[in-house]
């Protein structure tokens, strides 16, 4: 198997039983599963808090107790915003670079490159108590890659962020998959966050029970029925629509969808 | 039996309050964060004796001079559901902690609740330390369908939850209310919210305001944007249809009832 990321064989507690799966490099993955489905403790997993027994390779090289500090370095992952603190926004971007042997001038470079991408280079001076949600989600966010991470992994972001900030970030997100990163979107309950990604893997009672090419496994309805997993609302709706015969064809845009419905 | 705020003030938060909630009844409270929605539901609860003005339950005063008995007695017909709910689990296990809390629980009706939230009994008897948020949530939810306490405070009651347990949270609380309950709700997921509300309660640099017509605010992008809401996604298309072919469709809560309307209109 050839990818940046390689899970082989992972198994925790009877939770996780035997997972495997391979991301490639320059990939948006969203990574799908109900309560109880081993989600979060593959998360924990990869973010080497967890024991396990299984291997993971991270660009070749396999995690072992020794390395794993140093690996550790390649991973960027949001969990919200825990790791915000009540200083401004600046200083706490500067943070994650100061055991990086950064020079001020880059350091500088850097956030201001970063907040400019995410619509945040406005509030670099602000103290972090008074940005709105969405404001800190975006700042964690950027506080999470700014050490050029190759491999991202999000958790929560999109519920509920305000839409200009979601563009900035998915954006941004698209640019990293052309620099050859691997992103992976965590999600229980909100099947949107699947349009961002190319591959989609859903995982259920501790196995990866199914991985594929998002727009490709959305034609097919029973994959996610049978996996108990909602179909993000413009598919949805056109299954049922289809099924009443109002139109032919699965169809992605609600401006096309309006039309062809009342022709 | 209601609930009122006369004139409520809290110092760097509610400049004044004015609200009346109901039993059979589903009001929710929306606003930004930090505008005060957990605030409100503490205030309610009796953990936040820091105001001035009036709260009344039922009959009950709340205010500091309450005896510690008297507040213990508010509480006990009060279920709240917090943010950091994991704190609120305090036995070894859901079975311990179910025992305690209703001593004569319907094991039937219990059997039913794990069905409906795809969990079954042995989960009973795990420990804490092995579940999932979600899971413990579940829990804690299914202990408040179990028991018999007459007001129900939720504060974001859908983060860590799946889309299928949203469903059944939102036919349990339906249910619920028409028993008599009174269910306040606080929360930031506009789907969940437009399915579950009677009425919508919005907080605002320190006011509030009611909006009787849940439609019209989840259909009003100004003030979902000042609430930090996104439009429903079953509301955004009905626009998409007014704006692109110049039809109103009927105002729906949900995809299949669109559906059925779209069917309709469209022969």
């Amino acid at each position: 198997m050839n990818g940046k990321l390689i899970v082989e064989n992972v198994s925790f507690n009877d939770i996780l039983k035997s997972i495997s799966f391979d991301l490639k490099e320059a990939t948006i993955n969203a990574l799908i599963g109900n309560n109880g489905s081993g989600k979060t403790l593959l998360l924990k997993i990869l973010m080497g808090l967890v024991n396990y027994s299984g291997v993971i390779t991270i660009n070749g090289t396999v995690i072992t107790k020794d390395n794993i500090d140093s690996q550790r370095k390649k991973f960027g992952i949001y969990l919200g915003l825990t790791n915000l603190e009540n200083k401004n926004v600046f200083l706490n971007l500067i943070d994650p670079l100061k055991n990086l042997n950064y020079t001020d001038t880059l350091a500088l470079k850097k956030i201001s490159d970063l907040s400019e991408k995410l619509g945040i280079e406005n509030l670099l001076y602000k103290e972090i108590n008074t940005l709105s949600h969405s404001q800190k989600k975006v700042v964690s966010f950027a506080q999470s890659i700014i050490h050029d991470p190759s491999i991202i992994l999000i958790d929560g972001l999109f519920d509920s962020i305000d839409i200009y900030y979601k563009k900035k970030i998915v954006a941004y997100l698209k640019q990293l998959k052309k620099s050859k990163k691997t992103i992976v979107l965590f999600t229980t309950n909100n099947s949107e966050d699947m349009w961002i990604a190319d591959s989609l893997l859903i995982i259920k009672n501790g196995k990866i029970s199914v991985k594929g090419n998002v727009k490709e496994l959305i034609k097919n309805e029973s994959v996610f029925s049978e996996n108990d997993i909602k179909l993000p609302f413009i598919a949805d709706l056109s299954y049922k629509l289809k099924s009443y015969d109002l139109i032919d064809e699965l169809i992605y845009s609600t401006d096309e969808m309006v039309d062809k419905v009342w022709q | 039996m209601a609930i009122k705020f006369v004139d409520v003030k809290c110092e760097h938060i509610f400049k004044n309050l004015n609200l009346e909630i109901k039993t059979n009844e589903i009001t929710s409270i929306v606003g930004k964060n930090g505008s005060g929605k957990t605030r409100l539901l503490n205030l309610i609860f009796g953990l936040d004796l820091n105001f001035s003005g009036k709260i009344v339950i039922g009959k009950k005063n709340i205010c500091d001079k309450m005896k510690r008995l008297n507040l213990e007695k508010l509480r006990a017909d009060i279920f709240y559901l917090s943010q950091t709910y994991q704190n609120q689990l305090f036995n070894v296990n859901a079975l311990e902690d179910i025992k305690y809390d209703i001593p004569n629980f319907d094991m039937i009706k219990l059997d039913e609740l794990l069905k409906s939230f795809c969990l079954d009994r042995e989960i009973l008897k795990k420990n804490y330390s092995e579940l999932s948020n979600g899971e413990m949530k579940k829990i804690l939810l299914i202990s408040m369908f179990i028991g018999n306490k007459k007001i129900i405070l939720l504060d974001d009651p859908t983060s860590d939850l799946d889309q299928k347990s949203i469903s059944t949270l939102i036919k349990l609380l339906k249910k619920t209310k028409r028993d008599g309950k009174m269910i306040i709700i606080t929360s930031q997921n506009s789907e969940f919210l437009l399915s579950v509300s009677d009425k919508i309660l919005i907080l605002d640099n320190g006011n509030l305001m009611e909006q009787k017509n849940k439609y019209d605010f989840f259909s009003n992008i100004e003030l979902l944007n000042k609430c930090g809401l996104t439009m429903p996604n079953v509301l955004q298309f009905r626009q998409k249809v007014l704006e692109r072919k110049n039809i109103k469709l009927v105002y729906r809560d949900n995809i299949n009832d669109l559906i059925k309307d779209i069917y309709r209109s469209a022969k």
